[in-house]
């Protein structure tokens, strides 16, 4: 039995019904709030392990939802949104949640982005632990050696693109915004890193998909960020 | 009938009915969006979300939305060596592209391919959506990026369109500074062209 427990924030009935679902049959505890001002209460009296925030509260901003909680919890934070909503998403990335989703979504999506979720929450990867090697399908990188294999071949990467990976391996199932992309890398965000960022990626891609148009490791979500397949 | 009869169904008739209420509840989606953006940009005022984005990556996205609406049609995204950048609001973009994919498969017959390609001329990257269809006639020419025009030969409960598709396709496009045409394919069919300014390359520094 899953011990996990998950604090869903969603007002609008069908989509709280429809997750509440999802958690019971997956064997996840769950407790619901209707409004920002609920999540609250309920996530300092129950302390989930992890909380689905809707964007669209009708009391208070989901942001200030993100915010208050960060001022004392590090608990994995998945926000809902309609979508059209890029900038929301963002924003929430941005102040503190781990992922998102975007309305309609499918119980496999939800799924996994709670799986991924949690499974970095409890590995500390913000700690920046030196990552030794990371597997998936047919990409193997050796982080101590600075060896990246595909498909059986080996591929150089220059410094900049291997410490994209370097990062992105460390997060791998979870959404990074370019914003933090950047900044990891780079430092800081001026105006040009953002194209640069494009470009880089685009190389990666080119230098480790068997077929850059269907990626099956580095997956654009456009308008968001970038994000590497599950391990 | 699932509310009031689900008993007397089997489990195949059962799923073919969530599916239809699927496929229902998409396109009501999807018709709501494209109601809301046409609301959007009957204000003068349109403040668009620029963000510099890849070709490549608008046009992956627009066949990923689309690949479950294809309907037996092949859908050929053909991939171009050099990265081209333009600067975008990509969730409108990107539903322009769908739109036009869509439009493509509503009007030509299972079985045919549709080709995306993007080129570079001068200082703008020309996405074209090809099919082998039937094409379009002088007459629905005329028409063809008109509000709510929707092809009459074709209308009947099961064309599911309401016509908004190349009206706002042409208004986001020329909101980007760009453009959209169409002409004839050769032999037969159509191809509709989104022309839009590149983004200066940028040099990277390692």
């Amino acid at each position: 039995m899953n011990k996990n427990m998950v604090l869903v924030v969603e007002d609008d009935k069908a989509v709280r019904n429809l997750i509440a679902l999802t958690l019971d049959t997956h064997d996840y505890k769950h407790v619901e709030a209707q409004s920002g001002t609920e999540a609250i209460s309920l996530s300092l009296s129950y302390r989930p392990d992890l909380m689905i925030l809707d964007l669209g509260l009708p009391d208070i901003d989901g942001m200030d939802v993100i915010r208050k909680t960060r001022t004392w919890s590090a608990m994995p934070i998945i926000v809902v949104s309609a979508r059209s909503d890029d900038r929301d998403k963002i924003q929430a990335l941005d102040e503190g949640a781990d992922d998102y989703l975007t309305k309609p979504f499918g119980i496999g999506e939800l799924l996994a982005r709670i799986r991924v979720s949690l499974r970095h929450s409890g590995m500390n990867s913000v700690q920046g632990k030196k990552m030794k090697e990371f597997r998936v399908k047919d990409l193997y990188i050796d982080f101590e050696k600075r060896k990246v294999v595909a498909a059986g071949k080996n591929i150089h990467l220059t410094p900049t693109e291997f410490k994209i990976m370097e990062l992105l391996c460390r997060y791998s199932g979870k959404v990074l915004t370019h914003n933090f992309i950047i900044n990891e890398i780079w430092g800081s965000v001026l105006g040009s890193e953002t194209q640069s960022l494009r470009v880089f990626m685009a190389n990666l891609r080119r230098k480790l998909e068997k077929d850059p148009t269907r990626p099956e490791y580095i997956y654009t979500e456009v308008g968001v960020g970038y994000r590497l397949v599950e391990q | 009938m699932l509310l009031q009869e689900e008993e007397k169904l089997d489990e195949a008739q059962r799923q073919l009915l969530y599916q239809n209420i699927n496929d229902d509840a998409e396109w009501l989606i999807n018709v709501v969006e494209n109601i809301l953006l046409t609301t959007r940009m009957d204000n003068n005022s349109l403040t668009l979300n620029l963000q510099p984005e890849a070709v490549q990556d608008l046009i992956e996205e627009a066949g990923n939305h689309m690949s479950h609406l294809l309907n037996g049609h092949t859908l050929e995204i053909v991939p171009q060596d050099e990265l081209m950048m333009v600067e975008v609001e990509a969730s409108l973009m990107i539903q322009v592209l769908s739109n036009l994919i869509d439009n493509a498969v509503k009007y030509t017959p299972q079985g045919t391919v549709i080709t995306i390609t993007q080129e570079k001329h001068a200082d703008e990257v020309w996405i074209r959506i090809a099919d082998m269809g039937p094409g379009i006639n002088d007459e629905m020419k005329k028409n063809l990026f008109t509000m709510f025009y929707t092809a009459g030969s074709l209308r009947g409960d099961s064309r599911r369109g309401l016509g908004l598709g190349l009206s706002l396709c042409r208004t986001i496009a020329e909101a980007h500074h760009g453009r959209i045409s169409e002409r004839d394919n050769d032999p037969h069919g159509c191809v509709f062209t989104v022309a839009l300014p590149l983004m200066k390359e940028v040099q990277i520094d390692e």
